[in-house]
């Protein structure tokens, strides 16, 4: 699904008088992928993408298109073009003259851009509306717009700050899949730029989530979810319960802690913190198993069980571990599962090879 | 609270508007008078229009007026959006303070001063007065004027629109030809016509900024006027509120034509 690499950071860096907002980022994002940057608000994802974009020129670093450093080339002699979080539809034009208006600046022949415009506005399934002006459309069509206005220089790279950010939950959903369609289609490079987990989850081949200006992992949805490297990817993708402890022996391949709350548990690491070392465990919530107690007795605690919920085929279990922490267990309904009432003692265990100990 | 007009508010109200316009609507009614004194009336008559175009002085005053209007209209709006231009995009620059209160000065300051430091800056310069000169002391006044409409305009302005454009590959200057141009045009169009306006019935500035050969029609009419009031000048005095109010209705519409309303 992707090819040589088209996009390449090194090194960038940029700060607003004194206070770094992307700091030391190298990235490289290969031909034909679909690329998402996550991390919640202020992370410097919007501003990484404005470098990209030219908007902004990085105080150090390089960034290389194909191999031409195109670090302080102006905005409008970039290959790469932007579909912006407020769309930015000219308002003053109609939609087929918004979408044309890419082409008309390369000067290309008035036939050449007529068939290319409903192209676009053929891909995008708008092709009855492009006599409107942009103040006539929905936010659904005002989204294809500015997507069509965006692909129709052919980019080599489509960067695409919060796209789905203003439209309703129905009609996130159903684009996300259009946005992926699109990009299979014309085989260029997405890169998203979004605040929300599922839909880096659902749309990206590979992504990498920011925090305070620094890529915390980059990897394919699926091994970010997983292998999570850091306390705060953890947190910020997908839900997850937490133990905090020492690190009290070496296992193999992870460690043994003992929590605030005096459970002894096992975990893989992949760093090696030393006897003693603060980490915290992560457990996702459907690794979680409950059984009654007796039946196992180790890697776990015994809880009782707060509340129980039905949703989505799933049931979702809260339990109050001895010691107060509450956790979150997830169990699919399958053989072996039992019914929980609420107030039933419980012992919730994991598996060391589905939990990661990470560094605080 | 809902109530009705009572006759309170609607004699309120006569006073209001008779206030304001009593003395417009007069001037209007004496021009189509038949008689020669002009507070008599002695008829319906449009006789003043006619010998109105018969009078040489008063017709080369119009014709001076108009054009330094013009002119001084144009040179407002190019200055004047220039400068709004540098009080909204140009940030924190050195001095903007001193700037921004000089290009809003003669929004406050007494016409009299404005004319008179003109004069004495012609005078030093040894410039010579006459039309150019009059025209660059209306467009001093109308600059602020244009700079308030079209700052407002660009203070509203979705700056992500010149990026897209820019990131489409539109060079800095076909953005502002093709985006940043159109979308501010109404504001400027609405400025250039107040700022003509303005010209046309100042008479202060004139007075002091203009030269042999380049009397203004308020000038004119207001020499008339110490000679004799002739119903002449109520058939100019009411071409010309005929004139400015079309200008003026025409400048409030420009401006209040629904911005295009960005794409949100």
């Amino acid at each position: 699904m992707s090819g040589a690499s088209l996009l390449r950071l090194e090194r960038i860096t940029k700060s607003y008088g004194g206070t770094p907002a992307v700091q030391d980022i190298s990235l490289d994002i290969p031909t034909n992928e679909f690329f998402a940057l996550l991390g919640p608000s202020g992370c410097g994802k919007t501003t990484l993408m404005r470098l990209i974009a030219g908007f902004e020129t990085p105080d150090t670093g390089r960034i290389l298109l194909e191999g031409i450093d195109i670090t302080h080339l102006p905005p409008h002699l970039r290959p790469v073009n932007m579909m912006f979080q407020s769309y930015a539809l000219f308002p003053h034009m109609s939609v087929e003259q918004n979408i044309a208006f890419g082409l008309k600046q390369e000067g290309c022949a008035r036939t050449e851009i007529a068939a290319r415009v409903a192209d676009m506005l053929r891909l995008v399934q708008m092709t009855d509306l492009g006599k409107r002006r942009p103040d006539q459309l929905s936010g659904g069509q005002r989204q294809r717009v500015a997507l069509a206005r965006a692909l129709i220089k052919r980019p080599k790279l489509l960067l695409l700050d919060e796209p789905l950010a203003a439209l309703d939950r129905k009609l996130r959903h159903e684009t996300q899949f259009e946005l992926i369609q699109v990009q299979r289609e014309t085989g260029t490079s997405f890169m998203v730029v979004t605040h929300d987990q599922d839909e880096a989850m659902v749309m990206a081949h590979r992504m990498a989530v920011m925090r305070a200006g620094a890529i915390d992992q980059i990897g394919s949805p699926r091994e970010v979810y997983e292998e999570p490297q850091t306390h705060h990817v953890a947190g910020f993708v997908g839900e997850t319960n937490f133990f905090d402890g020492r690190v009290v022996q070496y296992m193999p391949g992870g460690v043994e802690i003992e929590t605030t709350k005096g459970l002894r548990l096992e975990a893989l690491c992949r760093h090696h913190p030393a006897i003693g070392a603060r980490v915290t465990i992560s457990v996702r919530p459907e690794n979680l198993r409950l059984s009654s107690p007796g039946v196992f007795s180790n890697n776990g605690g015994i809880g009782e069980i707060i509340d129980h919920v039905f949703r989505e085929g799933l049931s979702s279990v809260r339990v109050r571990l001895e010691g107060g922490d509450v956790v979150h267990v997830r169990q699919g309904q399958g053989e072996g599962v039992q019914d929980w009432v609420r107030g039933a003692r419980v012992f919730v265990s994991f598996a060391p090879e589905r939990a990661r100990a990470l560094l605080v | 609270m809902k109530r009705g007009l009572t006759p309170f508010h609607l004699s309120i109200l006569a006073l209001g508007f008779g206030f304001l316009y009593v003395p417009i609507a007069l001037v209007v009614f004496y021009s189509f008078n038949a008689s020669r004194l002009v507070t008599v009336w002695g008829g319906f008559s449009t006789q003043w229009y006619v010998s109105l175009f018969a009078n040489e002085a008063l017709l080369q005053a119009a014709s001076v007026s108009l054009r330094v209007a013009v002119a001084a209209g144009a040179l407002s709006t190019v200055l004047g959006t220039c400068a709004a231009f540098a009080l909204q995009r140009f940030g924190r620059f050195p001095a903007r303070s001193l700037f921004a209160g000089l290009v809003y000065a003669p929004l406050v300051m007494p016409e009299v001063i404005i004319g008179l430091s003109l004069l004495l800056l012609f005078v030093g310069l040894g410039i010579d007065r006459g039309f150019w000169t009059i025209v660059a002391g209306h467009a001093t006044l109308g600059l602020c004027f244009v700079a308030v409409v079209v700052q407002a305009r660009l203070s509203g302005f979705d700056r992500s629109l010149e990026e897209a454009a820019q990131d489409l590959g539109a060079s800095p200057a076909r953005v502002f030809r093709s985006i940043t141009l159109p979308l501010i045009l109404p504001a400027m169009l609405a400025g250039f016509l107040l700022a003509f306006t303005l010209s046309l019935d100042d008479f202060v500035i004139a007075s002091f900024t203009s030269g042999p050969g380049s009397t203004t029609l308020p000038m004119r009419i207001y020499s008339q006027v110490r000679l004799g009031l002739t119903p002449e000048i109520n058939a100019v005095s009411t071409l010309l509120i005929g004139f400015v109010g079309c200008a003026l209705l025409v400048a409030s519409t420009v401006n209040r034509l629904k911005a295009p309303s960005q794409a949100r």
